[in-house]
């Protein structure tokens, strides 16, 4: 059913089994999994149906530094969908790696491995509307030395508000409430629980949401806001006792730095990456083991070559001579030895040109957090603070990436690669608008804020869907997992609100 | 990653009077069609990935100031099998880079990372056609 919080009355009470905050990705992917399973769900979405501005207006914020102005309310849309509404689509699981320890990456490992998120990949390969086919990571040539591997991307940008607005709306289950502006979490006052959600419609008119269970589906960035701005029963906000809410934000920083050339068409890269389409786009990444010979960060190599226009060789065949050269074969002659230049003739072969990009895991940082401002929007909430810090390891990284894949090129043939040179790294990069780790997952409450299951420690009936609860970033676009862990969630409280009724 | 310009023996002595000789004994073919000199050069060329040579050469004497076409000839077809079918040059060619990855012979000019033999080539368009004195 769909409501329009602007119709409720004010004081309004609503009463449910589930209550999901945020109708983007994440909020819809749960909302979808509850659907038929006999519970009673509200979905919240602070927006309507299309963009408006004053609903947009809402994530404005502070970013520092000004990577590009204005970051929060640019790289994300607030109304039903969310950021789908504009997404590019790019869909991969991460990799192993991504979950595990790694010793030369501080604040690294999951509680969880990719194995436990399998089959909720294969679930979300539904949601998205992807082949659940992901091929895997391969060497790109069968040869010991080789420390580049490849991988392909699914590209389907999905408009998650659009492809399940119907669904969700003539659900018997399912109310979707439209321009319900969700204000603050009110606890218990033992703190244990949620009691229920504060709500605003788009005036003054304001309800609340009762449920045995509430979902954070707001955001990367708004999940740790809601948290933080939910502070009166916890002073330093909901599951924040240990200082852990908006830290270790990270984003996928884009190096647009370097470029690579191929001399012929058989090599791998040309012949990979000109089979690209419009729904699958292959990339290359440094093997596991080159990441930790060079203790650098996971990150993905993007490019497509094209044909170049090559002038140079005409230049060469104009010129009159080569005297140089021409001495020096006398030279050998003289000294004996045969010299018969052949030339073959037809076309010269075509080079192969791309510029690349380096998308980077950004290593986790506790400095790089979200936290409040001191102004407040029009519902009165403080409004964001984003301080987006990156550390030495993020710049070495893409420069030994590339490095790598400069001598890899050379030692196998596959063509040859710039890094511009006297490139400021630091000043180099754009962000990926993937927002993540600002509610992380760990076991331990004093390094985190959502356990295994995606609920928050110490808050029994409170959990969080959303890449927020990311504990690295990886370089793979964010939605595909956030979308696994969120249909895993919804399996969890299933399980709980079936025990407790 | 520094080019080690004496790394081949520069056989390069004679070469200024047996050029003269050349030229008059190969001016025929120089009205015919590309010289033996001619299509080799393009047929190495061919196999330097790099979108720029002559901008890629210039770089090469900013770093390596006052080496002469001389001095890069010999470097860059020492090794190679001149007298077989071109398909054996090219490959030797290929090989002669491969080589000098593997050896760290390698120099980054203008942001490329290049074996030095192909940074030598460079080198020689830029002198023979990019006008740098040659
Ligand atoms: C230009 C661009 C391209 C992208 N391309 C890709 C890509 O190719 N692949 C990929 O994986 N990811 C991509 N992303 C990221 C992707 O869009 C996000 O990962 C995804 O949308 C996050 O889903 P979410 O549900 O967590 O958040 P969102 O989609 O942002 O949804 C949050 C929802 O919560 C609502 N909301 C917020 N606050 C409140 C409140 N207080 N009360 C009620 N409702 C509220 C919002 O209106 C919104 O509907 C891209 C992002 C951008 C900006």
């Amino acid at each position: 059913m769909l409501i329009d919080a602007n119709q409720l009355d004010d004081g309004a009470v609503i009463e449910k089994d589930l209550c999901i905050l945020g109708a983007g990705a994440a909020g819809i992917a749960l909302a979808l999994e509850f659907s038929g399973h006999g519970f009673s769900v509200a979905l919240l979405e602070g927006g309507g149906f299309e963009r408006d501005a004053e609903s947009q207006a809402l994530y404005e914020g502070v970013c520092e530094p000004p990577l590009i102005d204005p970051y929060l309310p640019a790289s994300r849309l607030r109304y039903f969908g969310g950021t789908t509404n504009h997404w590019l689509g790019y869909c991969r699981p991460f990799d192993d790696i991504d979950f595990e320890q790694r010793e030369w990456v501080p604040h690294s490992g999951w509680p969880i491995t990719r194995a436990t998120l399998e089959p909720f990949y294969r679930r979300a390969a539904a949601v998205c509307k992807v082949a659940p086919d992901f091929a895997g990571i391969e060497p790109l040539i069968a040869e010991p030395a080789n420390r580049i591997w490849t991988f392909p991307f699914h590209i389907a940008p999905l408009r998650f508000g659009y492809a399940y607005r119907g669904v969700l709306v003539d659900a018997t289950d399912i109310e979707v409430f439209l321009h319900a502006n969700a204000l603050r979490l009110a606890l218990r006052p033992n703190g244990d629980s949620v009691d229920h959600v504060e709500v605003a419609a788009s005036g003054d008119r304001r309800f609340q949401v009762r449920a045995k269970a509430f979902v954070l589906a707001l955001g990367g960035i708004e999940n740790a806001r809601m948290l933080l701005v939910s502070d009166d029963v916890q002073s330093q906000g909901v599951g924040n006792q240990h200082d852990q809410v908006g830290r270790y934000f990270m984003d996928h920083p884009i190096f647009p730095v370097a470029q690579i050339c191929t001399s012929h068409t058989s090599g791998p890269f040309t012949d990979l990456s000109v089979r690209n389409t419009d729904t699958w786009a292959r990339s290359f990444r440094l093997a596991d083991g080159e990441q930790e010979r060079s203790r650098i960060l996971n990150g993905c190599l993007s490019f497509n070559l094209i044909p170049q226009v090559e002038d140079v060789r005409q230049q060469l065949l104009t010129k009159k001579s080569w005297d140089t050269v021409e001495a020096y074969l006398a030279a050998e002659e003289q000294a004996g030895r045969e010299v018969t230049v052949i030339g073959r003739e037809g076309e010269d072969p075509a080079l192969f040109f791309s510029r690349f990009d380096v998308r980077a895991e950004h290593a986790p940082n506790p400095d790089s957090r979200v936290t409040l401002d001191h102004e407040v929007d029009r519902f009165g909430l403080r409004r964001v603070r984003l301080d987006w810090r990156m550390q030495a390891i993020d710049f070495e990284s893409v420069r030994r990436a590339v490095e790598v894949l400069a001598e890899d090129a050379g030692r196998f043939g596959w063509g040859r690669v710039r890094l511009a040179p006297d490139i400021d790294l630091e000043r180099s990069y754009s962000p990926g608008f993937h927002h993540m780790g600002a509610t992380r997952m760990q076991e331990d409450p004093k390094h985190g804020v959502v356990d295994r299951n995606c609920m928050v420690h110490g808050v029994k009936n409170l959990g969080i869907a959303g890449s927020s609860v990311f504990c690295t970033s990886g370089y793979a676009n964010p939605t595909f997992s956030l979308v696994a862990l969120a249909v895993r969630l919804a399996d969890h409280l299933q399980k709980r609100l079936g025990g407790l009724a | 990653m520094t080019a080690q310009l004496s790394r081949r023996a520069l056989a390069s002595g004679a070469l200024g009077l047996v050029g003269l000789a050349t030229a008059v004994r190969h001016l025929p073919s120089l009205l015919t069609g590309p010289s033996r000199a001619q299509r080799l050069i393009r047929e190495l060329v061919n196999l330097v990935a790099v979108t720029e040579p002559i901008a890629v050469g210039r770089f090469y004497f900013a770093a390596q100031p006052g080496v002469k076409a001389t001095d890069l000839v010999p470097q860059v077809l020492a090794e190679l099998p001149l007298g077989g079918p071109v398909e054996g040059i090219r490959q030797a060619f290929r090989q002669k880079l491969v080589d000098d990855f593997e050896a760290g012979r390698t120099i980054r000019l203008d942001g490329w990372y290049l074996s030095e033999t192909e940074a030598q080539l460079c080198a020689l368009v830029a002198l023979e056609v990019g006008g740098l004195g040659g």
